[in-house]
């Protein structure tokens, strides 16, 4: 009753304002009109934007650098001009009655340029209005020149703060980290926008089982259709993004039509993957017990026990075999090309796109050599089953309906087709079978088939590629964006947009096929898994702006959100295939399963933003969210924000150095959330079937403990800093945050012998994340012929796991959750020494102290972080031969931090066949240990120690990467027009992962496999293959 | 006046956008409501229907924790109860099956926490579905009684093969009720009330399939507790006929038969032995010869394979390890929960034990091999008869191996060990395997799994993880 009355009131309101402001759009109003040129040359620049200070109006420069503003009040205005490269620009104007006021601008070149546009929840700000640190990235650029091939390629690297780490397979998801880890139990990956709208990014597929690499939804995009990626960093930025966003949100613009004639651009790629790992040799002990002559495997503890004499090391390893390696060249290619152009009332963006990446996984020449002889055709996913396919089409119309009314209209279409191949954790995975082979070829055959198993595990490639992986998206984008300007002070947005993906996930071992597993793994089976992905979102604000005061103005924003996320998944299964099929309803055991989940957010914010002079800020804004994942006795939740920003240098009273061109300070303090799982409050059973004297019955199991008073994480952040522009060539960037996460979700084990789910979501955890950012601009040289500019970017972190609430610590098999100590971090019995006491030069175990040569304490301490806590960037980039060609690097530091080598590990307790255990050779009879004292000591602490501590394997994982390196050739115009007969044309060579500088002992401390996963445990390297490098050359044209 | 003209502007503006915010929305239940068909609320279970549900839930969980749960990693004790003790050997390449084959368990090893968690999930399930049976379902009192046998089942396997300071939760309650450590004589008893509970459901001397599972259960349990005289009693109440048995049966279709998958299938479990390595040079003492001995109530062979003119042994799931594997069992064969030889060889310890009276033990032994019986997918064939050794030592060494083979892989062996040691005067060194480990290390000193370290962190009533770690 209340709501309808209330509903009533403001409907009168609303048509009650409709009325006045009617009435003062009858006035007459005035236009403003003009070009905008380059200084110097003369050149008019498009894409230049033209505000009217004070007003919700801007327009922007066509391709003649043209402007027109329409229905400007009459009265004395301030005109901006803000365009990237050029100094910004402010005329004042006076227009009065019906006029057409004429303003031209001459903008120059600027080396550096603090003011832009950014994206916010709220619409299109002035960066300079902001109180939080907005890093952009110009992917367009970065596009053009680098060798990316998904959008979490864009973000590695490029913005301090942010880390990206990923898996080694073609097509292999990400972690994307902003400003550390803030979430125990929940995902900390960022959510993404798209054009105004919420876009799947899901992480990994539980119906993808590949053992490591799986995707992340985010890669679909091309990043070809990417104009620009804004990184929101933390709650204090993201406030208005609702719950869900205080892991940051990555916003992401595409590309969109420019007014003018018609331009073609296309493009063509090419290149080649390889993967230069120093991958580890195998070894082996041959020997002999005492006394008798029988051939043994023997690590170097028995030998030095007497238990075992050694009669020679064996060494080999098929990746060193170049019959037996799986590993060999891939190669990738795109072609693609866009169109744009139109009329100020109608822009057009149209773009298409074929992309194949095919991974460096291959089938070794002896398996080729094996199936050959056996006229067994060797079908394309056991020849490289590692690649993907893309496809993307992209219209993106913007329609000018009136002067008051712009329609934006985005939609995409990509097809997505990945193949992935069994490795890291899959029993029967490739780096399971090659790290952990023999240290010699002829090490029997493969069980019950009878070939050679040629220095691999337990199955050849052969059989482990014959199980296919794949999974095949559709995935439809599209969103439309109103923009209403009823009146020079209103603006009203509307976006309403779908992300519709279609995902199939496929697993099928035909009959006879595979590797024997198990004793029914090549009776065949097939899984077919569907589910479709939605996410709809509805928003609506208004935003009123206006000068109170002439030295005073104000910008008001009132604004709905509504987003409803569907995940509905069907599987099918089918187990014991016939020969030659390949369905599951063909197969003699089936099944069938059902997965939905639904998560709704409702969102209302306010915000309001005083500028003082045009160079003082200040904001304040809440948002108050209701999610249908809150627990029953939680109704909803408020985030406030507040921040200040400021061009403290405009003042008179700041001293005006000759060195200082521009400071802003900023402060901002804001609020976000993460929702729980959907279900994670409710109290439940699931389906289960018993079988009862040979019946199957369907029963109830109890399935999850549940949580009423669930409620969202809260994350608040304060953070402050400074931009500047220094010497007329540098900018500069600092920001410090600090960020507290309260009412954290734990995911609180419930004692087992409650015989009750394995734990339940409790909010009662707390962590804290602090930190500097920094990044550096400046252009070095900048002359017409030669240029030279570094960048640099650096990131700090400190996190802290500040309480727990009543729950003890967490303890898992690598980390724990203990207050005061990082989230994720290492924790071991520490080996704290060692001594060869028999001086025999190999380290044993002894439960007798006085023989003990490997010491280990008593106690599991915090033995390092688990992710990166410095990240650096350094960006040099030259320009030569009047700039037309351009050389730049990308190298990337991040430290202080430890990695999990896993591979290592399971080689020296499993596979017996590692460096510390076995790399001995006999010298004059005598048995010399090839292994340091310290790698065989991690292999007793860990084999022969009762502590089995892990220690040893927790390793230093610092490094400096040779990320990127690139040229480009932009051909001279006038070559282009003779030659090519096109508008423009660039030739440009990427590489990417050149060289690796660090002394982490795996194979590369960034190779995670469990990247592409939602999980929240440290990543670690486990039998997972090196991260290859990428030769690309690309040709763009422009008609 | 011009800036107050504004602001009222600006109060429109809010107004209109409140107005336009919930236009059309009922701000509550339709845009929010999220119903998820994944799952089963607990007052959909409130029906005679839901109480069927309930009950065929905890036989679900009951099938898991004795020859079921094919999943790798999450095998039931009696899998992993049978690393510790002597009848299988790892081959696997997972690090919490070495610590139990090497009896070196780490507090936190992950399967052993399954498996704890696992026996204390069919208590709370049959806690649940208890009440509602009772209340839905009262007449139905064989199924009722069932019930009673899968929890005093899982309280006796419990009290086998963990430690002493086992709690026993209440997980029906939110939130759960946390339990105190009750020494592993404590939790026998509790399970032997469990079974009296369920048997005084029944009519008086009731010989059905669960009057008798629910008496073999408990004979079991009295055992654990030292309770000869009792688990005659027990026993010899009704007719337990020798080939009677009480099965958990298994489909391809809603789950494996786990002996099969992680051993015939999978290879992860070798047949136990003494002797040790691919090349069979180690000497593992105490170990019965599972493998070696060609005992026809556990077959057990190599698996050769021959191709293309070689041959070759077959390498186990490690890549290393020669396979050796036992058709005991089939992906769908059933697994005897309790069965009539369970009785003969309680009959046969009661008389060994109580009576002092081995020749009548002997002859149990003696009737068992004179007949054939089932056994998974096999029919034992008539054995030689026994001969008295003459000795204790090597009259009780002799009883307890017949029962180990007799019942293989069915959880009973740790418990048996155990008892050898508590009961018999053994020490852990007369019992479990000790010296070299074929994987390279040594013996370690355990004789129990250990009641896990999440039970220690996340039960208030737990101070350490075991009160001891003694048989």
């Amino acid at each position: 009753m209340q709501l309808r009355r209330w509903r009533s009131l403001a409907s009168s309101a609303f048509a009650l304002a409709l009325l006045v402001g009617s009435a003062a759009a009858a006035q007459a109003q005035a236009t403003i009109a003009g070009r905008v040129t380059a200084a110097g040359t003369g050149e008019p620049l498009q894409e230049a934007r033209v505000i009217l200070v004070g007003t919700s109006f801007f327009g922007s420069t066509t391709a003649d650098g043209r402007y027109t503003i329409h229905n400007v009040p009459a009265g004395s205005h301030t005109v901006r001009v803000i365009r990237v490269g050029y100094a910004e620009q402010r005329k004042p104007v006076t227009v009065s009655g019906a006029e057409t006021a004429t303003l031209d601008f001459v903008l120059t070149q600027a080396v550096v340029q603090l003011e832009q546009v950014v994206t916010t929840a709220t619409g299109d700000q002035l960066k300079t209005e902001i109180g939080n640190a907005v890093a952009t990235i110009d992917a367009a650029k970065v596009v053009e020149t680098a060798p990316v091939s998904s959008i979490q390629d864009v973000l590695a690297s490029r913005t301090p703060g942010v880390t990206v780490t990923g898996g080694s397979q073609v097509g292999g998801g990400s972690r994307v980290r902003i400003r550390g880890n803030s979430s125990l139990s929940l995902d900390n990956d960022p959510i993404y926008i798209i054009d105004g709208v919420r876009m799947t990014s899901n992480s990994g597929s539980t119906s993808l089982f590949t053992g490591g690499a799986t995707p992340n939804r985010a890669n679909d995009l091309s990043p070809d259709d990417i104009e620009r990626i804004e990184v929101v960093k933390g709650p204090s930025a993201a406030t208005l993004y609702g719950t869900d966003a205080a892991n940051g949100v990555v916003v992401i613009t595409t590309k969109k039509g420019r007014a003018g004639a018609a331009r073609w651009n296309a493009w063509a790629e090419g290149g080649l993957l390889q993967d230069n790992s120093d991958y580890p040799y195998n070894y082996t002990i041959a020997g002999h017990s005492p006394g008798k002559t029988a051939y043994r495997e023997c690590g170097m503890p028995l030998v030095s026990s007497g238990s075992c004499i050694m009669d020679s090391l064996r060494v080999y390893s098929p990746f060193h075999d170049p019959d037996a390696t799986p590993i060999g060249t891939g190669h990738r290619s795109k072609f693609g090309a866009n169109l744009s152009g139109g009329t100020d009332q109608l822009k057009y963006f149209v773009s298409g796109e074929r992309e194949d990446e095919v991974g460096v996984l291959q089938l070794p020449q002896f398996e080729r050599d094996r199936l050959n002889a056996a006229s067994v055709p060797i079908a394309d996913n056991w020849s490289r089953p590692n690649d993907q396919y893309r496809y993307s089409w992209r219209a993106n119309l913007t329609n000018a309906v009136s002067p008051k009314l712009d329609l934006q209209f985005n939609s995409s279409l990509t097809h997505v087709d990945t193949r992935y191949a069994t490795e890291s954790n899959a029993t029967a995975g490739i780096g399971s079978q090659i790290f952990g082979g023999a240290g010699y070829q002829d090490n029997g055959l493969v069980s019950g088939l009878g070939t050679p198993k040629h220095g691999y595990r337990a199955w050849t490639p052969g059989y482990t590629f014959q199980e296919l992986n794949e999974q095949r998206v559709n995935r439809f984008i599209a969103s439309s964006n109103a923009n209403w300007r009823p009146f020079s002070w209103m603006q009203n947005r509307a976006d309403v947009g779908l992300d519709y993906a279609n995902r199939m996930d496929l697993n099928l071992d035909k009959n006879g096929q595979g590797p024997p597993v198990n004793s029914t793994y090549r009776l065949g089976f097939k899984e077919d898994n569907r589910t479709v992905l939605r996410n709809f979102t509805a928003n609506l604000s208004s935003t009123a702006t206006f000068n109170i005061l002439p030295t005073l103005s104000s910008r008001s924003t009132l604004g709905a959100q509504y987003v409803n996320y569907l995940f509905d998944q069907n599987d099918a299964y089918g187990g014991t295939l016939g020969p030659g099929t390949q369905t599951p309803n063909s197969a003699a055991i089936q099944s069938a399963s059902e997965a939905t989940t639904i998560s709704k957010t409702l969102g209302f914010f306010a915000e309001e933003t005083f500028g003082f002079r045009d160079r003082l800020f200040v904001t304040g804004a809440a948002r108050m969210d209701q999610n249908s994942a809150f627990g029953t006795a939680f109704q909803h939740v408020v985030y406030p924000k507040a921040s200040v920003s400021y061009v403290i240098s405009d003042e008179s009273y700041f001293p005006h150095y000759s060195w200082v061109d521009q400071l802003r300070l900023r402060a901002a303090y804001g609020a976000s959330g993460r929702q729980p799982g959907p279900n994670d409050a409710l109290r439940y059973f699931s389906g289960a079937t018993a079988n009862l004297k040979g019946v199957d019955t369907p029963g109830a199991i109890y399935s999850a403990v549940g949580n009423p008073n669930l409620k969202p994480e809260r994350t608040t952040e304060a953070e402050t800093g400074l931009d500047a522009k220094l010497f007329g060539r540098a900018s500069v960037e600092l920001t410090y945050y600090s960020k507290i996460t309260k009412d954290a979700l734990i995911e609180a084990i419930v004692p087992p012998s409650a015989g009750a789910a394995n734990s339940v979501f409790e909010n009662i955890g707390s962590v804290k994340n602090a930190g500097f950012e920094g990044a550096i601009f400046t252009s070095l040289v900048d002359r017409p012929a030669f240029g030279l500019d570094i960048s640099i970017n650096g990131s700090i972190n400190d996190n802290k796991l500040v309480s727990l609430g009543d729950v003890d610590e967490q303890v898992h098999t690598t980390w724990r959750a203990v207050a005061g100590y990082p989230l994720f971090g290492f924790w071991a019995q520490p080996i704290t020494g060692w001594q060869d006491k028999n001086g025999d030069g190999i380290l044993t175990h002894s439960d007798t102290a006085s023989l003990n040569e490997v010491f280990v304490g008593p106690n599991e301490i915090f033995r390092g972080y688990s992710s990166p806590r410095y990240t650096g960037g350094l960006m040099p980039g030259i320009d030569l031969f009047n700039k037309h060609l351009r050389i730049t690097s990308l190298f990337d530091y991040k430290g202080g931090y430890k990695w999990y080598n896993n591979t290592e590990r399971i080689r020296c307790v499993s596979r017996q066949n590692c460096n510390g255990l076995m790399n001995a050779k006999l010298v004059d009879g005598r048995v010399v240990p090839q292994a340091s004292f310290e790698e065989q000591a991690m292999v007793v602490a860990t084999r022969d120690d009762p502590a089995r501590t892990l220690d040893g394997f927790f390793q230093p994982a610092s490094f400096v990467r040779w990320r990127e390196f690139t040229a480009t050739w932009n051909i001279p115009n006038n070559w282009t027009a003779r030659y090519l007969r096109s508008r423009s044309a660039s030739l440009n060579f990427a590489a990417r992962n050149l060289h690796l500088w660090t002394k982490y002992r795996g194979i590369d401390p960034e190779i995670d496999r469990l990247a592409g996963t939602s999980g929240n445990s440290p990543g670690e390297e486990f039998q997972t293959l090196g991260i290859p490098s990428y030769f690309t050359f690309r040709l763009t044209l422009g008609f | 006046m011009r800036g107050l003209a504004r602001v009222s502007r600006l109060g429109m503006l809010a107004v209109a956008l409140i107005a336009a915010g919930t236009l059309g929305c009922d701000v509550n239940d339709k845009l929010l409501s999220a119903t998820d068909p994944d799952l089963i609320n607990p007052s959909d279970l409130d029906t005679p229907e839901g109480a069927t549900a309930l009950r065929v839930g905890a036989l679900r969980r009951w099938q898991l924790a004795t020859g079921g749960d094919n999943s790798n990693g999450r095998e039931s004790t009696w899998l992993t109860g049978g690393l510790l003790a002597d009848e299988w050997a790892t081959s696997s390449t997972f690090v919490q099956n070495d610590e139990l084959d090497e009896r070196r368990i780490k507090l936190d090893n992950s399967t052993v926490t399954f498996d704890f968690r696992k026996l204390e999930q069919v208590r709370t399930a049959v806690n649940q579905a208890l009440p509602a049976m009772t209340k839905w379902r009262p007449t139905e009192t064989a199924n009722i009684a069932e019930l009673y046998l899968a929890r005093g089942q899982a309280e006796m396997q419990l009290a086998s093969d963990f430690c002493n300071g086992i709690p026993l939760s209440d997980g029906t309650t939110s939130p759960v009720t946390p339990g105190k450590q009750l020494m592993v004589a404590q939790v026998f008893d509790v399970a032997i009330a469990t079974l009296d509970s369920g048997l005084a459901l029944l009519p008086a001397n009731d010989a059905s399939d669960i009057g008798r599972a629910l008496r073999v259960i408990k004979a079991r349990a009295l055992l654990g507790n030292a309770k000869f005289s009792d688990a005659r009693q027990t026993i010899d109440a009704i007719s337990i006929p020798t080939d009677w048995t009480y099965n958990h049966t298994y489909a391809a279709t809603s789950g494996s038969n786990a002996i099969w998958g992680q051993a015939m299938s999978g290879m992860r479990y070798l047949v136990g032995d003494s002797l040790e390595g691919n090349s069979r040079n180690l000497l593992v003492k105490n170990n019965i010869p599972f493998f070696s001995s060609q005992d026809p109530r556990v077959p057990a062979n190599y698996t050769i394979n021959v191709k293309n003119g070689k041959a070759d042994t077959t390498k186990s799931q490690d890549g290393l390890t020669y396979a050796r594997t036992t058709p005991l069992w089939g992906q769908e064969t059933a697994v005897a929960v309790a069965n009539g030889i369970d009785a003969r060889l309680i009959e046969a310890e009661v008389a060994y034990h109580l009576d002092q009276d081995f020749p009548a033990a002997l002859a149990i032994l003696n009737g068992l091999r004179s007949a054939q019986h089932k056994l998974g997918t096999i029919t034992t064939p008539v054995m030689t008869p026994l001969v008295d050794p003459g000795t204790p030592d090597a009259r009780l060494t002799m009883l307890f191996r017949e029962k180990a083979f007799w019942t293989f892989s069915r959880g009973q062996r740790l418990g048996d060990m155990r008892r050898l040691i508590r009961q018999y005067g053994l020490t852990a060194d007369q019992v479990f395997p000790t010296g070299e480990h074929y994987r390279g290390g040594t013996y370690g000193t355990d004789v129990n799994l250990p009641v896990p370290k999440e039970e220690e962190f996340n039960n208030p009533n737990v101070t350490q993880s075991c009160l001891d770690r003694n048989a």
